[in-house]
């Protein structure tokens, strides 16, 4: 609501802040300064879309669960089983009530995937599981009873195992189609191309290296994860047909097999120092790489890293429906975790994500199925609604963006500033404030949004959307926060300015 | 009725409240929403409004009646509005450097002295009259001229 009737004869140029590209880590906040494209230091519950705009994150409403969740599963549509802590170890529950009491111990990190259209549970030194929709079972194969691998997925038909203790380069692959058939259960002298069998990668990787993970990836291929380097194998339900991809050269390591998730064409993994992608070269289709996605959030991506106790407790969750890729880093103590968000550009040209992190509800692991994201929680699981979604029941994060220390042009001369505008969409609150370059807070404002209908159709007021305020201060250089609370909804930030005097 | 210089006859019936004025004092600047200004300029407004008390109080014109300072934003003063406003127009204009201070000014000092002139003496013609007797012989038939304007009155 810019003053329109006159012009105030005071001389400003506007510098305006616009296309946000979320956190850049990896420069220092006094020198990030850029205008157009701007990076930010701080956006906590909220990302930034491909447009450029600062978005509030989704509301949530709770589905089940009391306390910490540390791993939740889609069995079917709207239908999920979750492992929940509990003062003596971890449950494992399904959302219709059954409940395995203490099925692991409160340090056990557990993984599942999706086979028979069975939840298959497994943790390091522990009975694999399934849970069939009604009832949790004992893997009731005698060989899987000795093995009690700590990772698993499935690739062509097959249940593919790994992280046996004592045998940490060993995989195991299922018989087709079934997951109590292993190896050591087949007849010595079977023919059968749809038998179990097992493969040693340790001559492959060629050092002291181990298997931290398995992902599949496009129809058939089986990436084997070290802590330094991955495998690729062709797969296929004849187990003579199995072959090691050599026009994949990956050697990034993964660290936490719970990272491992499919997006679109790519593979998206977490490894020591990043976040990576694998992918077929869209130049001749054959040669299989990683790129590594989080460069601009190096230093972030490794406090973060190093804050987790056991690296393997890292979770991730893809949430095709809004292009996001969540990876929750739990902190020592089992109460707190710290989100970090890649949101990937839907628009073909850009591949650099744009990150973001959070704290909304202490979500530590996720699944996304069928358009649905659930999250688990240090309180239950909580359905992730849509951006722009209200529901009467729900709660709603509070976004907090904090941008680096801002210019305004000249590095040594004290700038005088007359008004700051905020172009902002959506219902809430926004309180602004300020510090300058010596840590002073400079001044504070709360702006209410309310884009109803009746605040949009005021005649005379142009910009409808857009919030000048008076903003009389003087600095060399200031960091702003913008924090939004209240409302529900879609909340978007577009863009601020703020006038300084010539 | 004595003449109103009420620019908000909807608010009051004498003379409109000082927050009243910087709202219009403001939107006429051309800064903003007036209403999203914040307390510490209200405050600002409070002495600027002082300051236009002491330019009325001691004016020439001025009847002598005695005129308190504002002492907050919703005080109500008889000073007339318009010369309330243009005060706060030329001081905010002054205090934020803006290039209308040139303008604000004389049309302040202008406003002031138009409207103290017509409260004490109106819209009257002005006449050049001897006014020390002289020997017209009206001087005798108990008639009394105007010491401002030099109208002859019973």
């Amino acid at each position: 609501m810019a003053g329109v009737k006159s012009p105030s004869g005071i001389r400003v140029t506007t510098f305006a802040y616009e296309d946000f590209q979320g956190l850049d880590t990896s420069r220092d906040i006094t020198s990030l300064d850029t205008g157009k494209s701007q990076h930010l230091s701080i956006v906590k519950n909220g990302s930034c879309d491909w447009r450029g705009q600062m978005v509030r994150d989704p509301s949530a409403t709770k589905v089940s669960g009391t306390s910490t969740i540390e791993h939740v599963s889609f069995y079917g549509a709207n239908k999920f089983v979750f492992v929940e802590r509990t003062g003596a170890g971890l449950d494992l529950k399904s959302d219709a009530g059954k409940i395995v009491e203490n099925a692991y111990t409160s340090s056990d990190v557990v993984t599942s995937t999706v086979f028979n259209r069975n939840i298959i549970f497994s943790a390091k030194a522990r009975q694999l599981r399934r849970f069939d929709g009604a009832e949790f079972y004992a893997n009731a194969s005698p060989a899987m009873d000795l093995l009690r691998p700590a990772y698993s997925t499935s690739t062509q038909s097959r249940l593919v195992v790994a992280g046996v203790s004592g045998n940490e380069t060993s995989i195991y692959v299922s018989r087709v189609n079934q997951d109590e058939i292993w190896s050591d259960d087949e007849a010595e002298d079977s023919e059968d191309k749809a038998k179990a069998f097992e493969f040693d990668v340790a001559n492959f990787l060629g050092t002291a290296d181990k298997i931290t993970g398995l992902g599949s990836f496009e129809q058939n291929r089986l990436v084997v994860f070290a802590a330094d380097r991955a495998l690729i194998y062709r797969t296929d339900p004849d187990y003579t047909r199995w072959l090691l991809d050599d026009n994949a050269n990956i050697f990034i390591g993964c660290a936490s097999h719970n990272t491992i998730q499919n997006a679109g064409t790519d593979l998206l993994f977490c490894s020591r120092s990043g976040i990576h992608s694998i992918k077929r070269s869209e130049d001749n289709g054959i040669l299989v790489y990683s790129y590594s996605l989080s460069d601009k959030i190096d230093l972030l991506y490794r406090e973060l890293f190093n804050s987790v106790d056991n690296p393997e407790k890292i979770s991730a969750v893809f949430d095709q429906d809004n292009g996001q890729y969540h990876v929750f880093f739990p902190l020592p103590g089992n109460e707190l975790c710290t989100r970090l968000t890649l949101s990937m550009n839907p628009e073909s040209g850009e591949s650099i994500p744009k990150y973001s992190t959070g704290d909304f509800l202490r979500a530590r692991c996720g699944s996304f199925l069928n358009g649905q994201l659930l999250f688990g929680t240090t309180g239950g699981v909580y359905k992730i609604l849509q951006p722009e979604a209200e529901d009467e029941g729900s709660v709603t994060p509070e976004m907090e963006v904090l941008t680096p220390l801002l210019w305004h042009g000249s590095l040594s001369e004290t700038k005088e500033t007359v008004s700051i505008i905020i172009q902002a969409a959506g219902k809430g609150q926004i309180a602004i404030d300020a510090q300058d370059d010596s840590g002073n807070i400079i001044g504070s404002m709360v702006i209410e949004v309310d884009d109803t209908a009746d605040d949009n159709h005021f005649a005379g007021v142009p910009l409808s959307r857009q919030y000048e305020r008076q903003w009389l201060h003087r600095y060399r250089a200031a960091q702003y926060r913008i924090k939004t609370t209240g409302g529900s909804g879609l909340m978007r930030i577009i863009g601020f300015a703020v006038n300084v005097r010539k | 009725m004595a003449e109103q210089s009420n620019l908000n006859s909807h608010i009051g019936d004498t003379n409109s409240p000082l927050e009243t004025l910087a709202m219009q004092a403001l939107r006429r600047f051309g800064d903003f929403h007036p209403g999203t200004i914040d307390g510490d300029v209200l405050l600002m407004f409070v002495e600027f409004a002082n300051m236009v008390i002491d330019d009325v109080r001691t004016h020439p014109y001025h009847d002598g009646t005695a005129i308190d300072y504002y002492t907050s934003s919703t005080d109500v003063r008889k000073v007339p509005d318009p010369i309330i406003i243009q005060g706060l127009l030329y001081h905010y204009a002054l205090q934020q450097a803006s290039d209308k201070v040139s303008i604000y000014m004389p049309m302040y000092n202008k406003g002031l002295n138009q409207h103290m002139w017509h409260s004490v003496n109106g819209n009257t013609k002005i006449q050049m009259k001897i006014t020390d007797g002289g020997t017209n012989k009206r001087n005798s038939e108990g008639l009394t001229t105007n010491k401002y304007n030099g109208t002859v009155t019973s």
